[in-house]
């Protein structure tokens, strides 16, 4: 099973060491985008971010990933399955809202404690997940007409 | 010669880079705007002019926040100061982050339309930015009809 870690452009080492310590490389295939981390991962390949990690992405069975929106939203348009971890080690805490969203929208599992990671991963690969559902943006119309008055 | 018409796009790093790129992409393919853009980084979209922001935070840390905002607010006035002196600029829209804060001050000081899309990372709390955007932008979107509460004079816009 190919496994894919994701942190975005962030800094999230405990996220990485977690999957590093926690994640059996003879159980899953792993990959990690470590971001702007320090920490290497020891045990598994990693990547920096870049258009390789599209295909990735693509092939990837599940994705651990950081609450990042813009993360999330393109996850939850491809269908894949997720285990998301909010990053609460940044100043803001918003990471939260949208993992709560996933959360209650019935989307993905949510891992807040790095020491149940790999029981969680092993929840978010039985998950039956509901469909993303989004109402598309409708105001592009509407700012080129405010813009062109 | 006139100068030409322009809307200064501000955007800051991931997810709001992300946001502006989908705004741009829900563009019809013909339409009348012209585009200058202020970042971190280039988008993969086509724009008149593209000017390195940079940050005005630390994601980590409140200290370094404190600097990075002292010379990042600096370089910001002084862009947007830039870009309207050598373009017609007709306003701006921003996805946030913070880095939007000071060209819109100034544009909103000196006319010139501001539009503000919250990020849509945000449901049931309030960003900084939003709550200074909210006031200071002529047009306030929310991507996330669970933010009408805290914003009861925004409009929702569905999602990017």
């Amino acid at each position: 099973m190919k496994l894919l870690v994701t942190v975005g452009t962030s800094l999230f080492d405990s996220l990485i060491k977690a999957v590093d310590t926690q994640i059996d490389g003879n159980d899953y295939q792993v990959t990690c985008q470590i971001g702007v981390g320090k920490y290497q991962p020891v045990n598994h390949a990693q990547i920096p971010f870049s258009n390789e990690f599209d295909t990735l992405l693509e092939n990837a069975d599940i994705v651990i990933a950081h609450a990042g929106a813009g993360t999330i939203f393109k996850l939850l348009e491809m269908g894949k399955k997720i285990l998301v971890v909010p990053n609460l080690e940044r100043v803001d805490k918003h990471q939260s809202d949208l993992a709560d969203f996933v959360s209650t929208s019935g989307y993905g599992i949510v891992c807040r404690d790095l020491t149940k990671l790999a029981e969680n991963l092993k929840q978010a690969i039985e998950f039956k997940a509901k469909k993303y559902k989004k109402d598309d943006f409708f105001m592009a119309d509407e700012i080129i007409a405010y813009f062109s008055l | 010669m006139a100068k030409k018409k322009v809307i200064i796009i501000v955007f800051g790093e991931g997810g709001h880079k992300k946001e502006i790129e989908l705004f741009l992409d829900s563009l019809p393919k013909e339409h009348p705007l012209c585009f200058v853009s202020i970042g971190p980084s280039r988008i993969s979209r086509p724009v008149v002019e593209h000017c390195n922001g940079g940050d005005v935070r630390d994601k980590h840390s409140q200290i370094k926040s404190v600097f990075k905002a002292l010379f990042g607010l600096t370089r910001l006035a002084m862009l947007t100061i830039r870009l309207c002196l050598k373009y017609d600029v007709q306003g701006a829209i921003s996805t946030g982050p913070g880095v939007a804060l000071v060209p819109f001050a100034l544009l909103k000081l000196s006319g010139k339309k501001t539009v503000f899309i919250e990020t849509f990372c945000r449901f049931h709390t309030r960003s900084f930015t939003g709550r200074m955007m909210y006031l200071i932008a002529d047009r306030f979107f929310v991507q996330n009809k669970e933010l009408l509460i805290l914003y009861p004079n925004a409009e929702y816009s569905g999602r990017l």
